[in-house]
């Protein structure tokens, strides 16, 4: 049997006896066989020492529970880690960030509490899904629509604590900058409820976000400062109609006014997500020969790139914007979106995409591209995993996501995918970026330069990306970029890229833990943040 | 090549239909936990996507056992007639590529129970 650290057989054998009285017998999982169920499908680590493994597991069904868990475990001293659906695939899944730590999984606390569609929002417990949460709103044809990430069986709650993402319009795709309101479960086991949730009676929990004093909701984010046990979110008004257009610019050195010219709509609130890409330049992470000869001999120059642009016929730059709204106001803004890219960027041309009214009838849903979209959950992102005919020789087993954060700024987008080409090259592993490589727009105020590496159930292959995803940290860290997500593997070494003033973020974030959680005992570890007594834990 | 899929999938919508009536309580519980966690993957959709700049495909573990079985097996789990209680057990307690493990907080063991009845049903 795994034990927590520091903590004796009988102890912990005590403490799973009160955490039986607490929920019952039914959901307190102790046996290697269901202490299993809680590693990291992807972890990077599968199988070797380092891999992250619970000591036991306890399912809570309401936060009266969550509070006698913690308290037991706070007499105990024994660390926790509260995961919501345990799906945050490539960030960790159901696995603490400290080894013997006891997994709170609060998969039963999955009720959606409210839904306005007059006011938009939702309030809903950790282990509601995305699906979840779209079939509630559905089955009682409320007219609002969701943002959501790629799989549709994540939490709302725990994605936006993760600083999740998705895919509509700008405000509602920063999953966290769309919450609004917080109830969490200290350390110590007492209830707080954030902004107008901590005024007895409020009806205005999910309307005003700041109530009074210093906001607090940003240290429950990518943290280890409480138990977070009820959430609202933001929604969208369910829009009447979708329409989206292409924009193409004609040479390489035109990416700038594009990124420009985008960056006015979506901060003007005009566009939904935009999403760049490059006809000369082939599919991300799959660029043809041609493109890839160009790097043959080191970085092309600038006028190799635009020679090889026109020697192609092709543009050079895409971007497909999406438009939200009555039907008069998304026509009429990709008509001034055509009339503001004509003007600053000689030779743009476009091309009419799709026009729809929403919501989508269901019997469109099925066969519908790109659900996410419209806000309609689904699982089509495991494409990217599943067996294919490219890897049907060796098919991963998962993969570590690594999302770079840069500037809007061409410049930026150029540099960023020649580091990773490098990265890549350094360790000699084939690239799969190019100059052409396009970034991605989660945020509507950063551009993204992404990466994706396998990982397999193989000591010797996950070593070969662990290697490469933590010298891209080193190589990003290098030009003042960082990602803004990772895996237990890789937060201490991602976090120690943020060392500006010898770490003072850092050792502010640690005096705060100290001060709120002094036995250290929720997610020690979780994002870099170690607790006093266990500070030379960190990798 | 696109004709015979879309065939397939048509009797394969078919005989569902037909067999849902026949389903025993456990077996049509079965079918209702194998829709909400299965059919997401392994369900009989075809859909292209442009963020991943792919044309029709069916869905991802469809997809993952046409391009593994080659035609020697349905790619369609509900059409499978061979499949075994412990390696249905196993794959939805153990993950399998990149299909992850499910918890039994998720899919609790009398619901795997109620799949394994579905998929290994008589036919």
């Amino acid at each position: 049997m795994a034990l927590p650290p520091n903590v004796s057989e009988a102890e912990f054998a005590n403490a799973l006896s009160e955490f039986t009285s607490a929920v019952g017998s039914d959901w307190v999982f102790s046996s290697d066989e269901d202490i299993a169920l809680y590693r990291d499908s992807y972890s990077v680590y599968w199988g070797e020492e380092e891999e992250r493994i619970a000591s036991a597991a306890v399912a809570p069904a309401n936060v009266e529970q969550v509070q006698q868990v913690v308290r037991i475990a706070n007499r105990y001293r024994i660390p926790v880690y509260p995961i919501s659906t345990g799906r945050n695939l490539t960030y960790g899944g159901a696995a603490p960030t400290l080894s013997g730590s006891v997994v709170i999984d609060l998969k039963r606390m999955n009720r959606v509490l409210e839904v306005d569609d007059k006011r938009h929002f939702a309030l809903v417990e950790p282990g509601v899904s995305y699906f979840d949460l779209y079939d509630y709103i559905h089955e009682r044809g409320l007219k609002v629509m969701l943002d959501i990430p790629d799989p549709g069986w994540g939490s709302p709650m725990g994605n936006s604590l993760d600083h999740g993402v998705g895919y509509t319009f700008g405000p509602y795709r920063d999953h966290f900058g769309s919450h609004i309101g917080l109830e969490i479960v200290t350390a110590e086991g007492e209830i707080i409820r954030t902004g107008m949730g901590a005024v007895p009676g409020s009806d205005s929990w999910q309307d005003y976000h700041y109530g009074a004093g210093p906001s607090i909701e940003g240290l429950f984010a990518q943290s280890n400062f409480g138990i977070v046990t009820k959430m609202g979110v933001k929604l969208m008004p369910m829009p009447e109609a979708y329409l989206s257009g292409y924009v193409f610019v004609p040479r390489y050195q035109d990416l700038q006014g594009l990124i420009e010219e985008v960056s006015y709509l979506e901060d003007s609130y005009l566009v939904g997500m935009p999403m760049y890409g490059s006809p000369v330049g082939g599919p991300f992470m799959n660029a043809p020969a041609n493109v890839r000869a160009l790097m043959e001999n080191g970085w092309p120059s600038m006028s190799q790139l635009e020679s090889f642009v026109s020697s192609q016929g092709l543009p050079a730059w895409s971007v497909k914007l999406q438009f939200y709204g009555p039907e008069e106001t998304v026509r009429a803004n990709w008509t001034a979106a055509q009339r503001r890219f004509a003007a600053a960027i000689p030779g743009a041309t476009f091309e009419a995409g799709e026009f729809l009214t929403l919501p989508i009838p269901d019997e469109a849903i099925p066969s519908l591209p790109d659900k996410v979209r419209f806000g309609i959950p689904n699982l089509e992102i495991f494409h990217l995993v599943a067996r294919n005919p490219m890897t049907d020789a060796d098919p991963p087993d998962g993969h570590a996501d690594l999302f770079t954060m840069i500037p809007r700024k061409a410049e930026a987008v150029w540099d960023s995918a020649r580091m990773m080409v490098e990265a890549y090259r350094d360790l000699g592993v084939p690239p799969v970026h190019s100059p052409f490589a396009t970034p991605l727009t989660y945020y509507s105020r950063a551009l993204v330069m992404p990466t994706l590496l396998p990982s397999w159930r193989n000591a010797a292959k996950n070593e070969r990306s662990r290697n490469l995803y933590m010298h891209i940290l080193d190589k990003a860290a290098e030009n003042g970029w960082a990602t803004y997500r990772t895996a237990p593997a890789f937060q201490d070494h991602a976090i120690s890229k943020y060392s500006f003033n010898d770490s003072a973020l850092l050792r502010f974030q640690e005096k705060l833990k100290d001060s709120i959680d002094p036995n250290g005992i929720i997610s020690p570890g979780r994002y870099g943040i170690w607790p006093a007594n266990m500070r030379n834990n960190r990798g | 090549m696109k004709t015979s899929i879309c065939l397939s999938l048509v009797l394969a919508g078919l005989s569902s239909l037909a067999l849902a009536q026949d389903l025993n309580p456990e077996q049509q519980h079965g079918k209702q936990v194998f829709d909400k966690w299965c059919a997401p993957c392994h369900g009989t959709e075809v859909v292209a996507s442009e963020l991943l700049g792919m044309g029709a495909l069916p869905l991802p573990g469809t997809a993952a056992l046409g391009v593994k079985y080659k035609g020697d097996l349905p790619a369609v789990l509900e059409e499978r007639t061979d499949l075994q209680a412990i390696y249905i057990r196993t794959v939805v307690r153990n993950g399998l590529f990149g299909m992850p493990i499910s918890r039994k907080t998720e899919v609790s063991d009398s619901d795997l129970d109620a799949i394994i009845a579905y998929l290994t049903r008589p036919r």
